[in-house]
């Protein structure tokens, strides 16, 4: 008895690891259950009713439609790894493809997938999937709707568009119009307290201005497809003819957010954006999240210049095309890194805070990694034994470090990486020179050298330094300066820091002996009675009357500053676009960075 | 004449001058050290057999006309019998032949009699104790200064003051802003709005001061003040006697616009006090103001004076012989001016400029 009810309970551990195994394909019938619920989503009976229209339907259609709703990952792997293992094990897919369409839902991240397996790929069009994911999004937070409805939503449409696709090519176009609240289609309902949803499958190309015919439209979505795929980016092209008041910035910026763009753990994305809106003609490039530091003011200023031409002739296309390419290139450089960064690191999505560097692993190397060039062999060497020397002296490390320029967006992030990846230890300081990038050189301390030393300006002393004085002549300065820093605790002051003191000092000497020599002046000379205080008859005083007069007012008016307003007015008298960072200012849309020009 | 002219107060029991003890209220004798009342000696000397004056004859009677007539006087020492010229505003001096402390009587008496006289509290030492405390912690004062004076120069003056009761009525008008601040968007704005406010009143003073002597300093007998006016008595010519007085020569009507204008002043200034704190500033604008009723009385007021030369220059010291109040300016060592101001100065500077130094290294 007992070993049959430790089969029997085998059995149901098994059953309950792998559902679809035993109800895949090859075990058919009435047990093959598409629709698989790992949270408990959705009630038991409703579960049924779940599996039997997808069955039905699939069957009909000759095209799988699974769903799986989990909330724990297995073992490392990512969600698309995941929904390949999902699919492949449970033996999903009809035909000799394996056609089917996969609905991926991350009940602990909120994040959904929807896959295309087979002929499903081709069948589904950028348009329509971006149309599923939008619809199912909008279910999901949708508070009138369970989530036994929201996937019998689903299942309808998906039903419905591979319905539509088998039987005609578009005969019609997609909706458009705005939604309740007359913003843009794809423009949420609710914006407070709205969380991100990040999918694949999302449009490349959104026409919304119709500029493009459908074999530009097709061709631009697969150059970007291409591109996105290749360097695991996420990029996209969109225009519009309405900005339903919103500005530009906050159009493009919001288009990204509520529509789930982003690949990588930091969701970056960027839009090329133009707007064909009656009154504000312009374009714009926009980078949310890690792209923020991509499309700084001179890769988007770099970018303004390229499509000028093109956009103000009218030739749209060209300019996306040109556009697409360039920023193809951008993110090309990013992916060709130095040796010592770890293989597949993508350092535009790379999480830098929090990193912790690890202990010194190799300190036997050269401390003067000179791959610029800016010094010559006796300066290396002469700059190589001072710095071993100040690290046994007192327990850090420091380094010298220069290259011709970033594989990085921000070369205060390569410096960074510099220092983690080659195992320099926890605390030091890092002098770092990237002349592609900023002409003078910059310093990076880590560890315990952040809190003691970071908030002292040896920096922008050298810095200074390196004012019409070459990279040899401040290095050695730095040196000096980094040598008594260490040894006193401080940095030597200033020929003007002592000056400064000096002039505080005489001024404050002039001051009180000033004060001093009135002291002594008192009583030295007569001081005649004035007034009559001291004669008045006590209570005489009578106040008969008192009457008060308007006779006129003045106004004077001063302008408010206002930042962030002055960059855009001046901006819009010359019919250019800054290219600073903004801030929309709104919960939902985050921030965002980038830049452009009206036309 | 001459006999009604001057006052002579001698010992009764000596007979040696008499002076007038400050603070006591009595006249003391040098000579013997007796004290008697001024109202006692009055009644004693009116029943005393004098002794028969010299006989100056016709002469006399007739150079007293012409001295008259001439209007420069010449007053007979009762003691010695010298002929004594003086200025015309003196009214007691002592005699150069024999010391005598002489009263012109005739000038403070009838219409030119004072009201009242505050006497002396302070003696000729107190007074020059004053000085000497005064000069001390000068330390802008010349090392040689006290050298070259002489303290004991220091005289007691009875100077003569008009004290000046009047009412002070009308009105005085302000300018005053309120201040209102509002933005909109675009701009900050400032409103000012501006008022005239106008105050109507009226008070009353008694006692204001005005030296009636052209002699004196009026700076520095107005720096004197206040006297305590507690301390005045009907005026009797016994209280002069050892100290030097003068007459009045700048009579009331010369006198009150300086008063007129202290009390106008100071009837503004309370008058502005009630324009209100509902205004963000209040200027004076100007006023209309009158005299009421305005009286005077003639009093003599206790001081002591010093000149001293230092440096071809003359400098003046009061003493008020009342309250013990000095006044005066005092010359200035160039050199310890300059000293103290740059060696405090450097001094100073470096001290700052250490702790700096500690602060920023």
């Amino acid at each position: 008895m007992k070993r049959s009810t430790a089969v029997l309970l085998a059995a149901l551990l098994l059953l309950s690891l792998l559902p679809g195994v035993l109800f895949s394909a090859g075990a058919l019938d009435n047990t093959y259950y598409r629709y698989n619920d790992y949270v408990g989503a959705v009630s038991e009976e409703n579960e049924k009713l779940l599996n039997r229209k997808a069955q039905s339907r699939s069957e009909e259609l000759e095209m799988d439609f699974p769903v799986c709703v989990f909330d724990t990952l297995r073992d490392d792997q990512t969600r698309p790894e995941y929904a390949d293992w999902f699919y492949e094990h449970n033996k999903f897919g009809y035909g000799e493809n394996r056609d089917g369409i996969l609905l991926l839902l991350d009940m602990k991240n909120y994040v959904f997938d929807i896959y295309y397996y087979g002929a499903a790929a081709e069948l589904i069009d950028d348009v329509t999937a971006g149309e599923l994911v939008n619809a199912f999004r909008d279910d999901c937070h949708n508070d009138d709707m369970s989530f036994y409805e929201v996937f019998d939503a689903y299942f309808d449409r998906v039903f419905a568009a591979v319905d539509a696709a088998r039987t005609a090519e578009h005969t019609t176009l997609p909706s458009k119009a705005d939604n309740a609240n007359g913003m843009p289609y794809w423009y949420p309902l609710e914006t407070e307290g709205f969380t991100d949803f990040h999918g694949t499958g999302l449009p490349l190309v959104v026409d919304d201005a119709e500029i493009f015919s459908v074999k530009q439209e097709k061709e631009l979505a697969e150059k970007i497809r291409e591109m996105n795929e290749s360097l695991n980016v996420s990029y996209v092209a969109l225009t519009a003819d309405a900005l339903h008041g919103l500005t530009p910035e906050e159009y493009a910026s919001d288009f990204l957010h509520f529509n789930g763009y982003g690949v990588g753990e930091r969701y970056g994305a960027v839009v090329f954006f133009l707007c064909l809106d009656m009154t504000d003609r312009c374009w714009l490039t926009i980078a949310i999240n890690s792209y923020e530091d991509v499309f700084t003011y001179d890769v988007t200023y770099e970018i303004d210049e390229l499509v000028d031409s093109d956009i103000r002739g009218g030739n749209y296309y060209g300019a996306f095309l040109k556009h697409a390419d360039f920023t193809r290139d951008l993110f090309s450089k990013y992916r060709e890194l130095p040796s010592w960064y770890p293989a597949g690191t993508d350092v535009i999505d790379l999480d830098r805070e929090g990193r912790f560097p690890p202990e010194n692993t190799d300190l036997s190397g050269p401390r003067v990694v000179d791959n610029a060039g800016l010094y010559s062999p006796e300066q290396k060497e002469e700059y190589e034994t001072k710095l071993r020397e100040l690290s046994q002296t007192y327990g850090k490390e420091f380094f010298i470090f220069t290259d011709e320029d970033s594989p990085v967006p921000r070369a205060y992030d390569y410096a960074r990486d510099f220092w983690y990846y080659n195992g320099y230890g926890r605390d030091g300081v890092l002098l770092y020179a990237i002349p592609g990038r900023d002409l003078k050189p910059s310093l990076l301390f880590e560890g315990s050298c952040a809190g003691d030393y970071g908030e002292l300006p040896l920096e922008s002393r050298v810095r200074n330094r390196s004012d019409g004085n070459g990279l040899p002549d401040t290095t050695a300065y730095y040196l000096k300066q980094l040598e008594f820093l260490l040894k006193h605790g401080r940095l030597p002051m200033t020929v003007w820091s002592v000056g400064f003191i000096i002039l505080c000092g005489v001024c404050v000497g002039l001051i009180a002996a000033t004060w001093l020599r009135s002291r002594l002046m008192r009583g030295m000379t007569v001081k005649k009675a004035s007034g009559a205080g001291q004669y008045i008859v006590p209570g005489s005083l009578i106040i008969r009357n008192r009457t008060s007069d308007y006779l006129y007012s003045t106004v004077s008016r001063t302008a408010r500053s206002k930042p962030s307003e002055s960059s855009s007015s001046s901006s819009s008298s010359s019919g250019s676009r800054g290219g600073s960072s903004y801030s929309s200012g709104r919960s939902a849309g985050g921030s965002y960075s980038g830049g452009g020009r009206r036309f | 004449m001459p006999d009604q002219q001057t006052v002579t107060y001698k010992c009764p029991y000596c007979d040696a001058p008499l002076r007038y003890i400050a603070g006591g209220k009595q006249l003391g004798c040098a000579s013997c050290g007796n004290k008697f009342a001024p109202e006692l000696l009055e009644q004693y000397s009116r029943f005393t057999k004098k002794d028969a004056p010299f006989d100056w004859g016709d002469y006399k009677k007739s150079f007293q006309r012409d001295l008259r007539r001439s209007e420069k006087p010449v007053y007979v020492c009762r003691s010695c019998g010298a002929a004594l010229e003086t200025d015309e505003t003196v009214a007691s001096l002592s005699c150069p032949y024999c010391d005598n402390e002489i009263v012109l009587s005739d000038r403070l008496s009838g219409g030119l009699q004072p009201n009242g006289v505050i006497p002396f509290a302070l003696d000729q030492k107190a007074a020059v104790k004053a000085v000497r405390n005064y000069f001390k912690g000068k330390k802008l004062l010349p090392r040689d200064f006290t050298a070259f004076h002489t303290l004991s120069k220091i005289k007691g003056v009875y100077v003569p003051f008009w004290l000046f009761d009047a009412g002070v009525d009308g009105d005085a008008a302000f300018d005053c802003t309120t201040v209102r601040r509002y933005s909109d968007s675009d701009y900050d704005y400032t409103e000012t709005k501006h008022y005239l406010v106008r105050v109507s009143g009226s008070m009353r003073f008694s006692g204001v001061p005005v030296d009636g002597s052209e002699k004196a300093d009026d700076d520095l007998m107005s720096a004197l003040e206040p006297f305590d006016y507690s301390g005045v008595v009907p005026f009797d010519p016994g209280y002069l006697a050892g100290y030097l007085s003068d007459r009045f020569d700048s009579d009331p009507d010369e006198s009150l616009p300086r008063a007129s204008e202290r009390m106008e002043d100071c009837t503004a200034a309370h008058l502005r006090s009630a324009v209100g704190d509902g205004y963000n500033s209040v200027s004076f604008k100007g006023s209309d103001l009158r005299l009421d009723a305005p009286g005077v009385k003639y009093v003599l007021l206790p001081v002591y004076l010093l000149n001293v030369n230092y440096g071809g220059k003359s400098y003046r010291f009061a003493v008020n012989g009342q309250t013990g109040r000095i006044v005066g300016e005092l010359p200035v060592s160039r050199a310890k001016k300059l000293g103290y101001y740059w060696g405090f100065a450097s001094a100073v500077a470096a001290a700052v400029s250490f702790l700096l130094y500690l602060i920023a290294r």
